[in-house]
């Protein structure tokens, strides 16, 4: 009998300033139960560049491919980091992680949505997110 | 004559609180990364010219260049914003002739044989050597994180400090 090929959802790795990653994900579960496979990596004041990085290249040693990186702030240290790490890893990145970013991505790469594809859907995702909503609510009919 | 606003130490070079702090504070309209080794390196110096703030310049020179780009026209002209990743770059650069009357350490990272001495920042034995060097030929060096920080004098950092 054939077997059927396991179709392996990217992992998804997070840098943040601090803890925003892990606190994050603790919220994203509070509406999603249990994630799978999402890493956070936590920048503190005084860590060297070397220990967080080689803390990143740990995981992403056994990722499989396409792994999807969020980042905080673009041009921030965690962003120039992944960028660093995408010489030698087969990642995509996004940066301006926000809650809603997070739960797309789950459910995109549970259907089998990877790659750069992936990472566009999820930055136009969060674009999405951001809403004026006073306004909207005003001229909502 | 271009206006040095700030010459800054800070191992993760062009980051949060530089784009955030920094360019603000200072309306600095072109960003120099002064380090020899980073400038062989066309790959983490293009990281470094993307993460620059909008219509904001970065510029990745050696040493040499930098000298040579002061001798000859002053840097050109606006306002500057100049970086090195660590101390004895900026070192190397002061004593080849760049010129530094005031240096701020911004962020210095962890590693064996340092320790933590203002904020983000850490020393070992040999950049504190290096700084008062620097301060005995007339530098002014001050620990300075964001501009909420109080600076911090490198004589009262070395008070409390032993190395």
């Amino acid at each position: 009998m054939a077997k059927i090929k396991e179709h392996t959802s990217p992992w998804i790795i997070i840098l943040t300033h601090g803890d925003a990653g892990k606190e994050l994900v603790k919220s994203a579960e509070m509406i999603l139960g249990k994630l799978k496979n999402v890493y956070t990596f936590s920048l503190l004041p005084n860590m060297s560049l070397n220990d967080f990085t080689n803390d990143i290249k740990n995981v992403l040693e056994k990722a499989p491919k396409d792994t999807l990186v969020f980042v905080d702030l673009f041009g921030g240290t965690p962003s120039n980091v992944a960028i660093a790490l995408s010489r030698d890893y087969d990642i995509s990145i996004v940066s301006g992680l926000n809650i809603a970013m997070l739960i797309e991505a789950d459910s995109l790469r549970e259907n089998g949505v990877c790659g750069k594809e992936l990472a566009v859907a999820v930055a136009n995702v969060g674009k999405e997110a951001c809403k004026e909503i006073t306004t909207l609510f005003k001229n909502h009919a | 004559m271009a206006d040095i606003s700030l010459i800054r130490i800070d191992y993760r070079l062009i980051h949060g609180q530089v784009i955030t702090k920094w360019m603000k504070r200072t309306n600095a309209q072109r960003i120099e990364v002064i380090d020899d080794k980073l400038y062989q390196d066309p790959f983490m110096s293009k990281i470094y010219i993307m993460a620059a703030p909008p219509g904001v310049k970065v510029e990745m020179l050696t040493i040499k260049d930098a000298v040579d780009s002061w001798n000859k026209n002053k840097m050109g002209d606006g306002k500057l914003l100049v970086l090195f990743q660590n101390v004895s770059n900026a070192f190397s650069a002061w004593e080849k002739g760049f010129p530094i009357s005031k240096i701020q350490i911004g962020g210095l990272g962890s590693a064996p044989g340092r320790k933590v001495v203002y904020n983000q920042i850490t020393l070992n034995k040999e950049d504190a050597d290096i700084l008062t060097e620097m301060e005995k030929g007339g530098v002014e060096v001050f620990f300075q994180t964001v501009p909420e920080d109080k600076p911090a004098e490198l004589q009262k950092i070395l008070k409390k400090f032993k190395f």
